[in-house]
């Protein structure tokens, strides 16, 4: 079987990509991990990137020290030095996953639209804990199938905000088109986003940090589970299938 | 074109960041946290960049507009990036409390500190504008908008220093709230003041720091003793070259270390060098140093030591490592200033060491004083009870009594604090134990009402006539009033004389057995601690052993050639010594040191003593130095002449030390900015040129850039065109100069051309001869017509 080339955007404090590395190679893919610099050394152009990657993902952590916002910069740097369009990628068959502040620079990069976006949450910390989240509608095939997940997240922007003035049309948008492919326990928080095609997933949570069970953190209470894959990896198993 | 960008969280979010520093001001000082009433943050940017203006709104719309939750101000750049006004008041409008009192801090990155923000800034501004220029720039920042109507000034400032700034690495200042309303602080001037380039940011810093000083220099107001002091009777002393805070002395001192060199040819054996320096300091009074000269071989010659041995040490850093090893066991500062290359290769390895120190003039110069001369009688200070709060006079008070027993000019001296001048003259020293006469003409008011009425903080002193013109010139450049206002006598009787007539006449036993004898306090004064920390008193609380960077302030001077040091030596005060250092084999002549003289006095020094060491023998060099010694009453100092067979050479180590009266107005040798003027100034020592430059008369010396000293010659115009291009050098500046004829030394100077006439009209006043020789230019090359028009060009860059 082909092994599906999967590009990992490097950034200067970006974080995860090692463990991205893990879950992709698990999943069935050949990931490749590039920086920013390394894009632009060998030119890889939106029609390269076609070519040669069927999945792109932006790893969490905070790229240029979360300068002008968390993923900006790295927005800029997409848009404008490497002038890719993500939205046209997944439209060719290509996979996007953005994950903690790469769902940000999915954000910043309007894959979703210009109405939403990520502030700092109300402790100004790092929150740095487990959340149970739901996957809602049908749309991405990144969660297709899943039920509950368990998964870290560690991220300072944690709180989902959408343009107080078009508050109404923008919520409306995402629960009808089904964008809004992942909440919380409490259906409250909105902690992801897919695009319309479904290929693009942007989410708070990181899944790569839960391969095996003994990254949960109460895997010692079942220690038979031990050797069990994590809930993490199944996202990039339905990756997988969705390539296929 | 120059930007100002604020971004921070819209009205209707609240700021988390903001809250926080809130939380912990109100930790940290709960007093100021709670008259925080509201508090939001901003980041600031001051960018320039090369690029039409709606390039660049283009970008700053890409790069800082997050149009759901931010605001960005940018004056009338971006007007609908923020609120209805465009200003911060849509902020304000945020705060519970409105109207409200709002206040702002901002702060920024000083110019030579790291901004990784900068740079992922500037970065990305490139990025979308889609080219890379090396002139953009940018510095960040922070705004913290406060509202707090109970919150004054010094809250800010204790919430800016010891919160919200990091002052090693940011700049703070305080907005009002109308400067926060309007676009002002937007302007491109304004912008543009923080993006200067260093140089230019230190030259203004540099002005910055001589207009407060000028403030600081501001006479006190006392009318009524200023007038008193205006009387004919009043002394006429000459005008004092010495200016403010003369309270240290220095004491040099050169070694030749070969010898012990060779016994021990590791790095311990400087250290030790260096500490036996100290600790003898030490045993002789001296309180603190600053150990300046390291006369070495070049850092990668090898040693070779007695024993035939080849050692790998590369001396210069082990001498180094000596020096701040030194500096950390004895906690003094310490700055390295020479190395030489040794270019005899088959002598040992040696080295010079000097050092600076202060001297505990009260342990040092108490005592020699006669007792049974007529000495003076005078009232130093205020009569005004107001003026003694003033720190500066205390401070100026207390150095000119420490110049004072310096100089040896005082037999006595009674603290007249809260006292009357009966109680003082009942409480006379021996001194004045024989009688004294009271002279009243001009000050009768003054003695008929501080006869009875205590005297605020001040001095009665017993000054010996000899030293008098000289004290009391000190006494007037430093702005403290006196009377003068008898003398002692030995006729047995207290006489109060009146236009030379005895009105009055005591004998001396009754007037001291009617009234009890008070023991004498002298010093008491003294004894009030003026000053958090007594330098003085406590030398090994000295914590400043890691700031040779600030004593030394031209360090790029330190690895190369012959070039003067300033020295800052007292924390408290800005005067300073420049020495220069070097070392002269038997080539050194006449004019050679008339140079080095010349470029002690271009860097602002007033040259007071040379120190010099000799190896195998003095040569001709003693009668040139004798010859300064006689002329120019600058005092030579030859600490040892060592005697060496096993090394085959003559060497003479010079310490040149100059005063400065602050060290903030040294001048380097290098011409600084485009279009400035350059001037010749003859230099012979005692032209009227050298006068002014060294700071004894005049007043515009601030105003020049540079002054550099041209090398004498009796022929050709070599040194003036070598001196000419050493300045443009450094900055690869270039000149159009027109030399008409021979210019046997002096200087060149640089003058702005706002500053020419001020500087002109003073040369005229005080006699200084000038000559305009061209103008400094932007292009690297060095221009020079002579009389006849003929022109050449020396290439700067080829000489880079």
């Amino acid at each position: 079987m082909n092994k599906y080339r999967a590009l990992i955007l490097n950034s200067p404090g970006a974080r995860g990509e090692r463990f991205l590395i893990q879950s992709l190679s698990l999943a069935g893919f050949d990931p490749e991990v590039l920086d920013v610099q390394g894009v632009l050394d060998y030119r890889i152009d939106m029609e390269q990137l076609c070519l040669k990657y069927r999945l792109v993902v932006l790893p969490g952590g905070s790229p240029y020290s979360s300068i002008l916002g968390g993923g900006k910069a790295l927005a800029l740097k997409i848009e404008h030095a490497f002038r890719w369009n993500l939205a046209k990628f997944a439209e060719r068959g290509g996979l996007v996953l953005g994950v903690g502040t790469g769902f940000q620079t999915l954000l910043h990069l309007k894959v979703f639209g210009d109405d939403y976006t990520l502030r700092i949450n109300p402790t100004a910390q790092v929150q740095e804990r487990w959340l149970r989240a739901i996957p809602s509608g049908n749309r991405c095939v990144w969660l297709k199938g899943l039920g509950a997940l368990d998964l870290p997240v560690n991220m300072t922007d944690t709180e989902f905000v959408i343009e107080p003035g078009a508050m109404v049309e923008a919520r409306g948008k995402l629960e009808r088109l089904g964008m809004a492919c992942l909440k919380s326990a409490d259906h409250e928080q909105t902690l992801g986003l897919c695009d319309l095609t479904g290929r693009i997933l942007g989410m708070q949570p990181h899944p790569e940090y839960f391969l095996s069970w003994i990254h949960s953190e109460d895997w010692v209470l079942n220690p038979t589970r031990a050797a069990a894959p994590g809930q993490g990896l199944s996202l990039f198993e339905n990756a997988a299938k969705a390539l296929e | 074109m120059f930007v100002r960008v604020e971004s921070g969280f819209k009205a209707g979010f609240s700021d988390p960041e903001a809250s926080r520093i809130h939380k912990k001001i109100t930790e940290l000082h709960s007093g100021i946290g709670e008259k925080v009433r509201w508090i939001r943050k901003l980041n600031v940017a001051w960018m320039e960049f090369d690029a039409p203006r709606d390039k660049v709104v283009q970008a700053i719309q890409h790069c800082f507009k997050n149009p759901v939750t931010d605001w960005v101000f940018t004056g009338d750049l971006l007007p609908s990036a923020a609120g209805s006004s465009g200003t911060l008041f849509d902020l304000m409008q945020d705060s519970p409390f409105r109207p409200g009192i709002f206040h702002g801090i901002e702060k920024r990155k000083r110019l030579n500190a790291h901004d990784e923000e900068a740079l992922v800034i500037c970065d990305a501004m490139q990025t979308v504008l889609g080219r890379k220029n090396p002139g953009d720039r940018v510095v960040t920042g922070e705004l913290m908008l406060v509202e707090g109507a109970k919150l004054t000034q010094s809250d800010l400032e204790w919430i800016a220093r010891n919160w919200f700034a990091q002052e090693r690495l940011e700049s703070w200042s305080l907005l009002s709230e109308e400067e926060l309303k309007r676009n002002a602080r937007f302007q491109s001037e304004q912008v543009g003041k923080y993006l200067m380039n260093p140089q230019q940011a230190s030259r203004s810093r540099l002005l910055q720091f001589r207009a407060t000083t000028r403030g600081n220099e501001e006479r006190p107001g006392w009318a009524g003793i200023e007038d008193v002091l205006l009387q004919p009777s009043a002394d006429s002393g000459r005008a004092s070259v010495l200016i403010q805070g003369e309270e240290w002395s220095f004491r040099p001192d050169i070694r030749f270390s070969t010898d012990k060199l060779n016994d021990d040819p590791l790095t311990r054996t400087e250290y030790q060098l260096c500490r036996q320096q100290l600790e003898h300091h030490c045993r002789r009074g001296s309180m603190r140093f600053q150990s300046i000269l390291g006369v070495l071989p070049e850092p990668t010659r090898l040693w070779r030591s007695d024993l035939g041995m080849e050692s790998p040490l590369r001396i210069r850093t082990d001498f180094e490592t000596a020096v701040e090893r030194t500096a950390i066991a004895t906690d003094t500062p310490m700055a390295l200033m020479k190395v030489l290359e040794d270019l005899n290769e088959t002598a040992p390895s040696y080295f010079w060491t000097g050092s600076v120190s202060v001297l505990d003039s009260r342990l040092e110069s108490r005592g020699s004083v006669e007792t049974e001369s007529i000495l003076d009688l005078v009232y130093v200070g205020h009569s005004d009870q107001v003026e003694i709060r003033n720190l500066v006079f205390f401070g100026n008070l207390k150095a000119a009594y420490q110049h004072s027993i310096l100089g040896e000019s005082l037999a006595f001296s009674v603290d007249t604090a809260s006292r009357t001048l009966l109680d003082c003259l009942k409480s006379l020293p021996p001194q004045a134990q024989y009688g004294f006469d009271l002279v009243v003409d001009g000050v009768s008011e003054w003695l008929r009402k501080h006869l009875t009425a205590p005297l605020s903080l001040g001095f009665l002193w017993g000054v010996i006539p000899e030293k008098r013109d000289w004290l009391f010139g000190e006494l007037r450049t430093r702005g403290i009033p006196f009377i003068h206002f008898g003398t002692t006598t030995l006729t047995g009787d207290i006489r109060v004389l009146e236009a030379g007539e005895c009105k009055a006449k005591v004998n001396i036993r009754e007037f001291f057995s009617k009234n009890k004898v008070v023991k004498p306090v002298v010093d008491e004064l003294l004894s009030e601690p003026v000053h958090s920390v007594d330098h003085l008193s406590a030398p090994r609380q000295f914590r400043n052993r890691f700031s040779t960077e600030e004593l030394v302030l031209k360090p790029e001077m330190r690895p190369t050639g012959v070039s003067p040091v300033v020295i800052r030596p007292e924390l408290t005060s800005w005067s300073g010594i420049v020495v220069l250092s070097d070392l002269v084999g038997l080539e050194f002549n006449e004019a050679r040191l008339d140079y080095l003289l010349r470029k002690s006095t271009a860097a602002g020094g007033q040259i007071q003593s040379i120190q010099a060491s000799y190896l195998n023998g003095i040569k001709s060099w003693s009668s040139i130095l004798q010859k300064l010694q006689k002329h120019f009453g600058i005092s030579v100092l030859e600490t040892e002449a060592i005697r060496n067979e096993s090394i085959h050479a003559h060497w003479l180590a010079l310490q040149i030390i100059s005063r400065i009266s602050d060290v903030r107005t040294a001048r380097t040798e290098e011409f600084k900015f485009v279009n400035d003027r350059i001037y010749w100034l003859p230099g012979d020592f005692e032209q009227a040129g050298t006068r002014w430059l060294a700071g004894f008369e005049g007043r515009y010396q601030t105003g020049l850039h540079s002054a550099i000293a041209i090398e004498s010659s009796e022929t050709g115009d070599e040194p003036a065109v070598k001196a000419l291009t050493s300045a443009l050098l450094k900055r690869r500046l270039g000149a159009d100069v027109r030399l008409q004829h021979h210019f046997p030394g002096g200087f060149f100077v640089s003058v702005s051309e706002n500053e020419r006439f001020a500087v002109e009209e003073e040369w005229r006043v005080v006699g200084v001869e000038y000559e305009f020789v061209g103008r400094i230019t932007a292009s690297p090359y060095l221009v020079i017509r002579d009389d006849e028009d003929r022109v050449k060009t020396i290439a700067i860059e080829d000489l880079v």
